[in-house]
């Protein structure tokens, strides 16, 4: 199963140093963030491809890096026969009509100040001008497929509840019949009840347009129940990728199953499992070695002076870790 | 400290919080009752605007004035209403008997004092201690809540804290008082996994010590799970149903607990399609003739949208608001 489905998006050796600061002058300059530090993967036609991790490990920064809204540092960013760095005009046009987005919080996301027509059509006025005639009955099919009345239309974003909005942002990212959405904690805004429509909706949605989704979000059970494939990430870089089932089934690295077990529903009298001490270091001073190290449990002298590289442990399932 | 009372230290009657606003009255809290007993955790499950964070800040005397009122009910500490309390009494209270711990640790701590500054002025106010001994607790309750290197971290800002440090130096800001009942209201939800799960383990270790008695608010199961003996499911303005944790998750009664936990996605299962309750929570300010869940309720009958179901007390001190459950 793992290479069945064609590759849509290919991310290699994807970096992404912030600048901490100018800095005074005379004085050092500080170390630069390391938010995204030798990121690969593939995302497959018609697949969900999730990354989770906590905040700060990079996954947003990529998020971003794919939507071409931050440039990376260094790394390549393949796109079905082209490259993104090197592409002309033409062929980034069409990158940015396949790759849309959703985003955490439909409140700040969203126009106060256009109908929901408007935010609706505005990708195609913007990309197709051409069909602007069609605009109405696109407009209205695309409300339908989010579960929204056509006759909302008219309406401005502080008329919908927080479900309703994130809806529209969906029927927005679907106007352009995009190969790539990428969600960005598509649900965590949303109350517990109505999570579960929108999850439902994007399952559905992928089942009948088959397009990818790039799934970022900190809730381990939202990933597994949408994701197809999974990466973890740990302060700026991939510690383990594999089949959705096979992580959380059998998980190698011991940060993701540190990230399971803490996420797991205890049942009666059962021990919480032993919790990882510390806080997650500084991306700007990863510590040497595996940056995980400094937490984890299972870590030993190799460890802390030599950083792990990823390796294939299972058909489709990478970890870095020297354990394996 | 003395020796507690066979009671519970804190109970809640019929309470009741509206909102006055140009929208109309919103009946926010709308007849909540609970007790809570000391070393217990009673956790406050529901969803934004089913009124859980009013609920806490009411037990307290801080809902929002004049947006809200509590218009009835009682909230008795040790068999005191503290609703008959003047402003000055109530005080006595705040901290010193009921500690309060919120969502976002950043705006809880002042950016621009030191994080031992904020917890001396706890101290100073509630054992009035100076001087020397102010440093000495102030260490103390950062060690209790296992902050690292306590002495020198006293003289950090806040900033320079990271989410889960900042989380419990607010917490040894609300212990310092050494109350008897901490309200905390999703102290977890602006953490890590990993950071939450450490910080749920102090929490638990400080109340088994302390015999502190907790009314834990959150959305999230797997935290029930962990931390809460009992649970208060809030729906619309009241607790639709109150039962012992793992009873709860076994064995719900009520039909929006049912469906709650059935729309919640879990990471040691594998789930084709997840159960989504249609529509929406109701407005506050429109509220419904019968029962509040009625119109998204797949066991609704006639009589569930024309009258309020009463609260139906069930085997194992379980109690559920259900017209399914009266015979």
């Amino acid at each position: 199963m793992t290479t069945a489905r064609a590759p849509l998006i290919e991310a290699r050796n994807l970096r992404k140093y912030f600048r901490a600061g100018v800095g005074l002058p005379f004085l050092a300059p500080r170390a630069p963030v390391r938010a995204v530090d030798d990121v690969s993967f593939v995302i497959g036609a018609g697949e969900t491809f999730g990354i989770v991790g906590e905040s700060g490990c990079g996954k947003s920064t990529t998020a971003k890096l794919l939507l071409l809204l931050e440039r990376p540092t260094a790394g390549t960013i393949h796109f079905q026969d082209f490259d993104i760095a090197v592409a002309t005009k033409d062929e980034l046009r069409r990158y940015r009509a396949s790759v849309q987005a959703v985003f955490q919080d439909p409140w700040s996301s969203l126009n106060p100040r256009m109908r929901v027509r408007r935010i609706i059509a505005e990708p195609i006025l913007l990309n197709e001008p051409h069909r602007k005639k069609e605009i109405p009955g696109v407009v209205a099919d695309l409300l339908r497929q989010v579960g929204l009345e056509e006759t909302m239309a008219g309406n401005f974003p502080h008329e919908f509840s927080g479900g309703q909005r994130q809806r529209v942002a969906i029927a927005r990212a679907l106007a352009l019949r995009p190969q790539l959405i990428v969600l960005d904690e598509p649900v965590s805004a949303l109350d517990v009840s109505i999570r579960a429509q929108i999850m439902n909706l994007l399952k559905e949605i992928q089942d009948r347009f088959g397009m990818s989704f790039l799934l970022i979000a900190h809730n381990l059970a939202t990933v597994r129940y949408l994701a197809h494939r999974v990466a973890v990430m740990y302060l700026g870089q991939i510690v383990e990728q594999a089949e959705a089932e096979e992580l959380f089934t059998r998980p190698l690295h011991p940060y993701t199953q540190a990230l399971i077990a803490a996420a797991r529903l205890l049942r009666p009298g059962e021990e919480p499992p032993p919790v990882l001490s510390g806080d997650i270091p500084s991306p700007s001073a990863p510590p040497p070695g595996c940056r995980f190290s400094t937490r984890c449990p299972k870590a030993f002298g190799r460890c802390f002076s030599e950083a792990p590289a990823p390796r294939e442990l299972a058909p489709g399932h990478r970890a870095a870790c020297h354990l394996y | 400290m003395g020796e507690a009372p066979t009671g519970p230290v804190l109970e809640v009657k019929d309470l009741r919080t509206h909102l006055f606003t140009s929208r109309g009255v919103g009946r926010a809290v709308d007849g909540v009752s609970f007790a809570l007993r000391r070393g217990e955790t009673l956790g406050l499950v529901g969803e934004s605007g089913s009124g859980k964070s009013l609920t806490c800040l009411s037990l307290l005397r801080l809902n929002p004035q004049p947006a809200s009122r509590i218009v009835g009910g009682a909230v008795l500490y040790e068999g005191t209403d503290l609703l008959a309390k003047t402003d000055e009494e109530m005080r006595r209270y705040r901290g010193k008997r009921i500690a309060l711990v919120l969502q976002d640790p950043m705006t809880a701590l002042n950016p621009v004092f030191t994080v031992g500054n904020q917890i001396f002025e706890a101290i100073r106010l509630h054992q009035g201690a100076r001087g020397s001994r102010l440093r000495k607790i102030a260490a103390e309750m950062m060690r209790l809540l296992r902050i690292p290197d306590p002495e020198q971290r006293l003289g950090d800002y806040p900033h320079q804290f990271s989410g889960g440090m900042r989380q419990r130096a607010v917490g040894a800001i609300a212990l310092s008082g050494k109350p008897s009942v901490l309200i905390a209201d999703e102290p977890t939800t602006a953490l890590d996994v990993t950071i939450q799960a450490a910080y749920l383990e102090v929490l638990k270790e400080i109340q088994r010590r302390e015999r502190l008695a907790i009314l834990f608010v959150t959305h999230d199961f797997a935290v029930v799970a962990r931390m809460c003996d009992r649970v208060a499911v809030m729906y619309a303005g009241k607790i639709v149903e109150t039962a012992d944790t793992w009873r709860l998750f076994d064995d719900p009664r009520h039909p929006y607990t049912v469906a709650l936990l059935r729309s919640v996605p879990d990471v040691e299962a594998r789930i084709e399609r997840l159960y989504a309750i249609e529509g929406q929570p109701p407005s506050v300010f429109e509220p419904a003739k019968g029962c509040a869940f009625a119109a998204r309720c797949p066991h609704a009958e006639a009589r569930c949208h024309d009258e309020p179901p009463p609260d139906v007390p069930l085997e194992g001190g379980r109690a559920v608001r259900c017209w399914l459950f009266v015979r």
